[in-house]
């Protein structure tokens, strides 16, 4: 190597340390279509729509056993049947599992709703408090 | 007798080479932003409008003295099986409305004459088993199209079983019906 010019070492490595960062930034820019790409299917897959809908009926029922059965005994075979009823027809039409369990109706100025939906790929559950004067 | 003068050219030559290759594929792989449906987002748009409008018409119109909500516009027409009712208010009142406020359909890219659609009711009978009857569309003579059809659904609790041309086997207690409307493009 010794007929080699040496001077042009300086060039070279500012050309590597150039390409490295060139290199750093394209690993970024494909990470951050990634990153577009979970958080789209993330909001595509939520069943939002669903949700709220299912939370303004049951929430709906809760308030017509409130109005319309006795304090204490309820009136459960109603009750049974319009949980099954939401039960059936989510698995039937909406491929979804849904179960809510309300807790008493005793006057005892709150009562807890809890809703469980599953549709296989969203697992959500919740508990909605309600405050009333009995 | 080799001149060894152009080894360091070379090499430099190779790594730049392989530099280029590499830079060119990640900035070209990256280019191509994958967009999961994005094929879908106009029958996304439409299935939130449906949404939206079902969600508008089970709205109670006011609140009574004693905060109980008032019955709704489409539990009422689900009740009394109102099925001309039920499109024209979908479609005229809301879907394709010409006075202000004006239509929901302007914001989404197809005009909504060219929508088309189709609504059931689903409960579940005496036997525990589930059931469905149509609500007719007066329009159901023209159906036409094969575009890609959406679905939108609403629960309906109705305080009593619902009258007119309903199947004999539901129950004649309150229950929970599920409105589905199917909606396509003709």
């Amino acid at each position: 190597m010794e007929g080699v010019n040496t001077e042009g070492q300086w060039i070279i490595m500012m050309g590597f340390l150039v390409s490295l960062g060139i290199f750093f930034l394209a690993i970024i820019i494909s990470q951050s279509t990634l990153v577009g790409q979970t958080t789209a299917e993330g909001v595509l897959e939520f069943p939002k729509n669903d949700i709220q809908d299912l939370r303004h009926d049951i929430l709906q029922v809760e308030n017509f056993e409130r109005t319309n059965c006795p304090s204490g005994s309820g009136c459960p075979t109603l009750m049974g049947n319009i949980s099954q009823e939401i039960e059936q027809i989510s698995l039937y039409r909406k491929s979804a599992l849904v179960h809510y369990t309300l807790s008493s109706w005793d006057c005892s100025g709150r009562r807890d709703v809890v809703i469980h939906y599953d549709n296989g790929v969203t697992v959500y559950d919740e508990t909605t408090k309600i405050f009333y004067s009995c | 007798m080799v001149n060894e003068g152009a080894q360091l050219y070379t090499m430099e030559g190779i790594a730049a080479g392989l530099i280029m290759l590499l830079t060119a594929y990640l900035v070209l792989g990256s280019t191509s932003v994958y967009t999961p449906g994005d094929t879908h987002i106009t029958d996304m748009q439409l299935e939130q409008v449906g949404s939206d409008i079902l969600r508008v018409m089970d709205t109670p119109r006011e609140l009574t003295g004693s905060l109980q909500p008032a019955r709704t516009d489409l539990e009422l027409m689900v009740n009394a099986t109102n099925a001309n009712g039920f499109y024209a208010s979908y479609v005229d009142g809301y879907l394709c409305r010409t006075q202000e406020p004006l239509a929901v359909a302007k914001e989404i890219s197809v005009g909504c004459k060219d929508i088309q659609l189709n609504a059931s009711i689903w409960y579940v009978g005496k036997s525990s088993s589930p059931g469905s009857y149509l609500l007719p569309n007066p329009y159901a003579g023209s159906y036409s199209g094969l575009g890609p059809g959406v679905r939108v659904t609403h629960w309906i609790h109705t305080n009593w079983k619902p009258g007119g041309a309903i199947p004999s086997d539901m129950r004649t207690e309150p229950q929970e019906l599920l409105l589905e409307v199917l909606m396509w493009k003709a």
